[in-house]
């Protein structure tokens, strides 16, 4: 159902005729930190995905669960995979709202801004309010922002055996550049 | 433009309107801050549950204890901004917002920083509130609503279906609901979980106007909005719908909204601060300059005294607990010396000679009529009035005598019946029904009006006093009580009363009494001058005076209230007593209550229980429901500090070097700050209360123990039926003093001491054991020695050896003489040498061989070394030869072979065995005797060893000690 609607505002917003003001990347990098007293877990994916209505101030942002690697062994980014996230019944992770602030994408210029917007992992959805640095130069929109996402509020069920290697608040930080959408 | 020039014309009108009505006035007082160099402008009010007030400025946080502010530690660091919302949260922790979005949490008096992941609005803060389930709301002007639940931030906005993103007012419903005032009418929020429901009212539905400024509830849970246009109505949240919209206040902006008691208090834009009371009338708030008074936040505190923000300063006032009525229709009212109030709730005075009779209109404003009553030209004050069942108001004189006036027709008949009261000075006059009783300069009458009471041509005779006990002095008043007692104030003759025709004459002490009043319970309460009060219950009188907390001896005026306390007037303000309980409050000058004359009884009750006085200067309004709820301070502790260094509240123990500790005392009594009282008492340390006005305890050099600190506060020096605070502590002593420690080192010591004296005793034991052998072994030695069998033998021998060889005999008698010589030397010794011992053996063994010739044999193989270096008990070794000697048979057939080896370390002396058949008579002890010896001196034991050949006696060597 979620990748219904993710769909229809991909299409809706590709097929607007006011392309201009779409902005998006590929490339995006989102990285994630579990820091346990026993065990220091860090993954990153440089294939996130995300697209800005400069005009309507909305905005979607999405990762697959599989592109994440730089774990501490590939018996790690299994369990990742199948036991925490269960990539193959959930492969995505969404993020999608508005920004609250009223801010012109267009000028050139440094703000924080707030995004308020459904943040959906595991299957489970929670909105968020989330603060990021957005950097704007040259028709280049650049995003950073770090978060935590607690993992009991996205029901991803630690194991008592692991308890102690997993922290239970993970933090995340996202790096992303998007560029105005080309009439292509 | 229209609705501008319609609002304006509006304004003038209103304010017109109330140049006609009576010039009341709040009583107010100023407060500004002046510590700043330019004084901060207040910008928010807030009273916390403790009663503490909080003001927000534009230079930040400062609480106000009603004689200084403070300014919150932390306050200059953050100066985020101007202060646009507070709020106490259910844990008791006070949140801030501010103009730029910024919002802090203040938990005791530090600020805590509060950094939400989520970031803070970028618009200003307007409101706070809190649902059932401690999730807590702020709303903002631009970004609508905000909640925090379990850690996590959510925003409620236009996306959400709140109809609007600016957002003015916030409110908790009984339902559970927030309600949220906007631009675009009220919405409805019910969050949980995460989830949210919105829903709303506007213009469309039925709302007068769109933009909603304020909220509040009253005390009946009713929702009432404040307009940007439109005044105020109530909301019906239930059914959705407007309920109720007074039409003195359907127009205008309103700023903020007051529920206090059972006003609503208004604070418009155009019009300043209206009252609108529960009746639905509306007046304005106007301080004693007469200048209006207009806020940009209004509070009430828990002493329901009304806070101003006005600008640079923060103004109490009496709210409407106290009104001054100084002028009606222009006209100043002076020299108040009476006032009654009628059946209908008009008010009767008299200002100036002439009988003022004042009434609300059928709007609701107050109008006032004057008659003039007493017709000739000499001065005479009106002193007393009485309204009898007629309806008819008796005004009595100072000189001019008595009248009855006809409110109704504004005709007055002077009462001119036979008696001697027409030129006479009227102190008081009151009834019951018919009977009208007059007191004054010349004594008391009374009268009973005979027939047409309700006509101005009644027919009213005088009474006779049934008995003559009754003075002809002054009698300052006259009262009935509810059991149809009268009761009569003379002066210097205490007071009467007359019951079933008897008269009860109670002198007290030749004091005067000057008014009188009957409390709920039935005690009748009088004032006496210079002596305070005094109430007679049970036939018995008892006195409340200044040391009860009466806080003038000359009480003016006395009058029991209809909440069941007492009003006590007197001539710099009025004390209000608990007839129960016997607590007071106070209301004087700190209020600027003052120019209260010393007209007795000058005070009425009005059908709606206010309390009407008369003064020089006018009229005071007072409302006894508003001070219902408090009646003394509110007292907490407000910091504890170590070393004049502030702590933790919570902190409870402290080590034995931290005994300097200072309490603060904050004791709250907004309306008088300067009548607050504490006591204090310290469990563990003193054993009696002490009363201070400071607001600081100091307590120094404490020793350790477990200590409380109760303190009390109160309004006058009576503490009694305060409330306790406590605070709990203990000084830890240092570990040196600690049971535990002492304890243990009590037990090391004893236990050391019990070694110590058991050493020594054993020391002593051994020492005695080792004298006692000794004194044994020389004892037995001894015995042996001087055995007759041995003198016996060695002088047969000697005969023998005389006979035989003479020269040998010297030689045996030398040695014989050498060998007791030795004993005696060596007796004594407990120790000897090696070589000094075998010296002496071998005497004995000389002895001893010119009896047995070849057949005794001794071998002696010890080197010159061992015998100079180790020590022996004396005789040890004669002993055993002599032992040898005893047991055995010496012959040719059986010679006697005694060894003496150094073996393994140990002496050991050898002999070969014969046994004698009949045994010399032999104790036996000497053996045992060595075994003890060496026991007592070395731990190596002396060993025995018997076979059938061989008797082998092992001894340890010894060191020389000096034993």
């Amino acid at each position: 159902m979620r990748r219904i609607i993710l769909l229809l505002f991909l299409i809706h917003a590709t097929a607007n005729a006011q392309i201009n003001s779409l902005y998006y990347t590929n490339t995006g990098k989102i990285s994630f930190k579990s820091e346990s007293k026993q065990e220091l877990i860090a993954a990153s994916s440089d294939e996130m995905q995300g697209i800005i209505d400069e005009e309507k101030k909305t905005f979607v942002f999405k990762v697959k669960i599989r592109t994440f690697n730089g774990f501490n062994s590939a018996l790690q980014q299994e369990h990742f995979n199948e036991k925490f996230l269960e990539s193959e019944k959930f492969p995505q992770a969404t993020f999608m709202g508005k920004i609250i602030e009223d801010i012109d994408l267009k000028k050139d210029g440094v703000f924080e801004i707030r995004a308020k917007g459904k943040l959906w992992i595991h299957g489970v959805e929670n909105e968020r309010i989330i603060r990021s640095e957005v950097t704007i130069k040259n028709g280049i929109i650049n995003i950073q922002s770090h978060f935590t996402v607690a993992l009991s509020d996205h029901n991803i069920k630690v194991p008592k055996v692991v308890h102690e290697k997993v922290s239970s608040e993970i933090s995340v930080e996202i790096s992303a550049q998007l560029k105005k959408k080309t009439a292509n | 433009m229209n609705d501008y020039i319609k609002g304006f014309l509006t304004g003038i009108l209103f304010s017109f309107l109330s140049i006609q009505a009576s010039a009341q006035h709040t009583l107010s007082k100023s407060f500004d801050i002046r510590t700043e160099g330019v004084r901060p402008k207040f910008t928010k009010l807030f009273c916390d549950s403790k009663g503490l007030i909080w003001t927000g400025t534009d230079k930040g946080i400062f609480t106000f204890d009603g004689i200084n502010f403070s300014k919150l530690s932390g306050s200059d660091s953050l100066a985020p901004g101007i202060v646009t919302a507070m709020y106490e949260d259910r844990s008791g922790l006070i949140w801030v917002g501010f103009d730029n979005g910024k919002l802090v949490k203040i938990g005791g008096r530090t600020i805590s920083s509060y950094n939400p992941q989520e970031g803070f609005p970028k618009s200003a803060i307007t409101a706070f509130a809190e649902n059932k389930s401690g999730v807590l709301f702020f709303a903002t002007k631009g970004e609508g609503v905000y909640c925090i639940e379990k850690g996590i931030m959510y925003n409620i906005d236009h996306d959400d279906n709140l109809s609007d993103d600016y957002c003015y007012a916030m409110i908790l419903l009984p339902d559970g609901r927030i309600c949220v005032g906007t631009d675009e009418g009220i919405n409805f929020i019910e969050f949980s979980n995460g989830v949210k429901k919105v829903t709303s009212f506007g213009n469309s539905q039925g709302l007068p106007d769109d933009i909603v400024r304020s909220l509040t509830m009253d005390k009946s849970n009713r929702l009432w909005l404040g307009f940007q246009d439109k005044g105020i109505c109530i909301f019906d949240y239930v059914n959705n719908k407007i309920s109720f919209q007074p039409e003195e206040i359907s127009k205008g902006q309103i700023n903020s909204l007051l529920s206090s008691g059972d006003i609503l208090w208004v604070n418009t834009e155009e019009n300043g601060i209206l009252k609108y009371d529960k009746y639905g009338k509306s007046s304005r708030l106007v301080s004693e300059n007469n200048l209006q008074n207009r806020a940009i936040d209004i509070i009430a505190d828990l002493e329901n005294n009304i806070w101003l923000a006005e600008s640079i300063h923060l103004t109490r006032t009496s709210g409407d607990k106290i009104i001054s009525i100084n002028s009606i229709d222009n006209t100043k009212i002076n020299f108040i010396h009476c006032v009654i109030t009628d059946k209908k709730g008009g008010i009767w005075f008299c200002p100036d000679r002439q009988l003022s009779h004042m009434y609300r209109d059928k709007n609701g404003e107050w109008e006032i009529e004057n008659f003039k009553i007493i017709e000739s030209k000499e001065p005479a004050d009106i002193v007393t009035l009485y309204e009898d069942i007629y309806g008819f108001i008796w005004v009595g004189s100072l000189g001019e005598g008595v009248y009855r006036f006809n409110p109704a027709t504004g005709k007055v008949r002077r009462f001119n019946e036979k008696t001697n009261i027409e030129e006479s000075s009227i102190l008081s006059i009151t009834g019951d029904g018919d009977e009208i009783w007059i007191g004054g300069f010349n004594g008391v009458s009374k009268f009973r009006i005979v027939s047409d009471g309700a006509s101005e041509k009644a027919v009213i005779v005088k009474d006779t006093l049934s008995t003559k006990r009754l003075t002809n002095d002054y009698v300052y008043s006259v009262f009935i009580d509810s059991k149809k007692r009268i009761w009569f104030g003379t002066d210097e003759q205490g007071l009467y009363y007359l019951k079933d025709g008897e008269v009860v004459n109670l002198p007290l002490n030749h004091n005067s009494v000057h008014s009188f009043t009957e409390d709920i319970y039935g005690k009748i309460w009088f004032s006496m001058p210079d002596a305070g009060l005094g109430y007679f219950y049970d036939n018995k009188i008892n006195f409340f005076s200044a040391k009860d907390g009466l806080s003038d001896p000359s009480p003016v005026s006395l009058l029991s209230m209809k909440n069941g306390k007492l009003i006590i007037v007197h001539s710099n303000g009025f004390d209000i007593l608990d007839p129960k309980t016997l607590k007071i409050i106070y209301h004087s000058s700190e209020e600027n209550l003052a120019d209260i004359n010393s007209d007795l009884n000058s005070i009425a009750q009005s059908p709606d229980s206010s309390i009407w006085i008369g003064t020089e200067k006018g009229l005071i309004n007072y409302q006894p429901f508003s001070d219902l709820n408090i009646s003394e301070p509110a007292l907490s502790f407000s910091g504890v500090s170590v070393f004049l260094k502030n702590i933790e509240t919570n902190q409870k123990k402290f080590s034995h070097e931290e005994n300097n500790l200072r309490f603060d005392l904050n004791g709250l009594w907004y309306s008088d700050p300067q009548r607050v009282n504490y006591s204090f008492f310290l469990e563990g340390y003193s054993n009696k209360w002490e009363n201070t006005k400071d607001k600081n305890i100091v307590f120094s050099k404490l020793s350790p123990g477990n200590y409380t600190l109760k303190v009390r506060s109160s309004l006058n020096s009576n503490f009694n039926l305060s409330k306790e605070i406590t605070y709990t502590f203990e000084i830890t002593p240092p570990y040196w003093q600690t049971w535990w420690f002492r304890g243990l080192f009590a037990f090391v010591v004893a236990l050391l001491l019990v070694l110590i004296i058991r050493r020594r005793e054993n020391r002593l034991r051994k020492l005695d054991l080792l004298q006692k052998e000794k004194i044994e072994f020389q004892f037995e030695t001894l015995k042996n020695q001087v055995n007759p069998h041995f003198l016996f033998n060695s002088f047969n021998t000697l005969v023998n050896v005389i006979e035989t060889d003479s020269k040998s005999a010297v030689q045996y008698v030398q040695k014989l003489s050498e060998f007791f010589r030795s004993i005696v030397n060596y007796r004594d010794k407990n120790l000897i040498f090696l070589e000094e011992e075998i010296s002496l053996l071998e005497n004995y063994i000389f002895i001893q061989k010119e009896r047995y010739g070849d057949n005794l044999k001794i071998k002696i193989d010890l080197d010159k070394k061992t015998m100079s270096t180790f020590t022996i008990p004396p005789l040890t070794l004669q002993l055993l030869a002599e032992n040898a000697l005893k047991h055995n048979a010496i012959s040719k057939e059986t010679p006697l072979q005694i060894s003496l080896i150094s073996e393994n370390g140990r002496l050991v002396i050898r002999n070969n065995i014969n046994r004698k058949i009949s045994k010399e008579r032999s104790s036996g002890m000497g053996l045992q005797n060595i075994v003890n010896r060496y026991r007592l001196l070395t731990k190596e034991k002396v060993e025995i060893d018997e076979t059938v050949s061989t008797f082998t006696v092992s001894l340890p060597m010894l060191n020389p000690q000096s034993a």
